[in-house]
């Protein structure tokens, strides 16, 4: 080995090391969300929802009802999902033969890098308008474009309300 | 007379005096106190235990009454008035209200255990309450507090939260510490005067200094009894919430102090050109990473355990 390869070898470690690590472009984010056996029955998509300022706050008002009746569409970010689809709510339609077998679904938003998020999840019925079933809030302290912390997700349950949870892209 | 004789003979002399007496005088040298006559005093305390002692126990309970509302009452004082309070009761044969006095005595002192000279009465209620909150039929203490909005640091911090059913001698407590310390400091929830369920903690601005970095402080609420069990909470010292302080204006700050310094040696010049040396290599893992957002996995389960 030349002089010249072995001094360019500590360089080229450093380098290798600034690079994305495989293993942390899946699972980055361990968002896993259980849902009850009554929404699981009659839920038909599901309203993934990220808020600016997420420590202001309460997630135990934010999961009563609609998130559209209690804060305004500027509060939401602009989200995207694989696709490449953008919207401030993106739905996603539950696969419920995998959910029933416990298999799970697993869903993937992009979410701008920043601090102080709150993501919400709200169950939504099949009908015309659409229903809300119930909702899962869970405050995300800080979302990097690397490694991020795993977060525990609150259970989604049934809380039945008459309000339509639809969000215009 | 033999000199070991003597204390024979005085011991003798008390024993025949003592059982010569007549009954008025044979007291015991430490009487046992009264069972309304333990604990602290206060103005009311001490005018419902005569009254108790003396049998006014209508009288007794509106002393109590008034104890309990007066302004400034320790838990202590409260302690004892509830004591009281339960034992009035049940004399009176209302048990309710003892119920209810001594499930408040029972939540500021779990650990409380009535004198053994208590009636068996008020030991068999006493019993049962016990019971009662053993199985939590008793309600919970619930706090329902919002997570601290990113402060501007220099500032007192004020946390307001409703804490319903708090027992007496409870705390309600906000533990800080700057993320990476090892230690909480902590205040405590204040009543609000006002209103009956509203309570205040403020964090001094001297523990959140305005700093030229921004800095994170870990945070949590906790509400325990007198034996320093949990009874509510948010957040804990494992997995603290947090809050980051706002740095100061770098840029005005800065203006003031580069002022007179040659232009080599201004810190912003070579803050740029090691932004410019930093931003060639992010460059490169910002390529292959999506360099503003951050992918969120999210994955759906039944949980069996749910209905």
């Amino acid at each position: 080995m030349s002089l010249r390869l072995l001094k360019s070898l500590p360089l080229a470690a450093v380098l290798s090391a600034c690079g994305p690590d495989d293993s942390a472009t899946v699972g980055r984010f361990g968002l896993d969300v259980t849902m009850s056996r009554a929404v699981a029955n009659e839920v038909h998509a599901l309203q993934v929802s990220v808020l600016k300022g997420g420590s202001s706050r309460s997630c135990t008002e934010l999961q009563r009802t609609c998130l559209n009746t209690q804060v305004k569409r500027e509060d939401l970010v602009v989200l995207e999902d694989v696709r490449g689809n953008e919207g401030r709510a993106l739905r996603f339609t539950v696969d419920l033969t995998a959910m029933q077998n416990g298999v799970g679904q697993a869903l993937a938003v992009d979410v701008p890098v920043g601090r102080d998020y709150a993501l919400v999840i709200e169950a939504i019925a099949l009908g015309a308008p659409s229903r809300f079933l119930g909702s899962s809030c869970n405050y995300l302290k800080v979302v990097n474009s690397g490694d991020n912390v795993p977060v525990v997700a609150a259970p989604l349950v049934l809380t039945e309300q008459s309000c339509d949870p639809s969000i215009s892209p | 007379m033999h000199r070991h004789d003597l204390p024979l003979r005085v011991g003798a002399l008390f024993l025949v005096v003592g059982l010569l007496a007549p009954p008025g005088l044979a007291r015991p040298l430490f009487p046992a106190p009264a069972l309304s006559q333990l604990g602290p005093a206060s103005p009311e305390i001490t005018r419902a235990r005569e009254q108790i002692d003396d049998g006014e126990f209508e009288e007794a309970r509106r002393t109590l009454q008034a104890g309990l509302d007066a302004p400034d009452v320790t838990d202590d004082q409260l302690v004892e008035l509830y004591r009281l309070l339960g034992l009035t009761a049940l004399y009176l044969g209302d048990e309710d209200q003892a119920r209810e006095a001594y499930e408040k005595l029972l939540q500021a002192r779990p650990d409380y255990e009535l004198p053994r000279t208590a009636p068996p009465k008020l030991r068999a209620l006493y019993a049962r309450i016990k019971e009662d909150i053993r199985s939590r039929r008793v309600r919970p203490v619930t706090l329902d507090v919002d997570p601290i909005p990113d402060p501007p640091g220099g500032e007192p911090i004020v946390v307001e939260a409703t804490i319903q059913d708090l027992a007496l001698g409870a705390r309600a407590r906000l533990f800080y510490r700057r993320a990476g310390d090892q230690a909480y400091n902590s205040v405590d929830f204040v009543k609000d005067r006002g209103e009956k369920e509203r309570f205040r903690a403020v964090v001094p601005a001297f523990d959140v200094p305005v700093e030229p970095e921004p800095y994170e402080v870990e945070y949590y609420f906790e509400v325990v009894d007198a034996a320093q069990r949990r009874l509510a909470g948010r957040g804990d010292s494992f997995q603290p919430l947090l809050f980051q302080v706002a740095p100061q204006r770098s840029t005005a700050a800065a203006a003031e102090v580069s002022e007179g310094r040659p232009w080599y040696k201004s810190p912003w010049l070579w803050v740029a050109v090691g932004a410019v040396a930093i931003g060639g290599t992010a460059g490169v893992v910002a390529l292959s990473s999506s360099e503003d957002r951050g992918r969120v996995p999210i994955t759906i389960r039944v949980d069996p355990a749910q209905p």
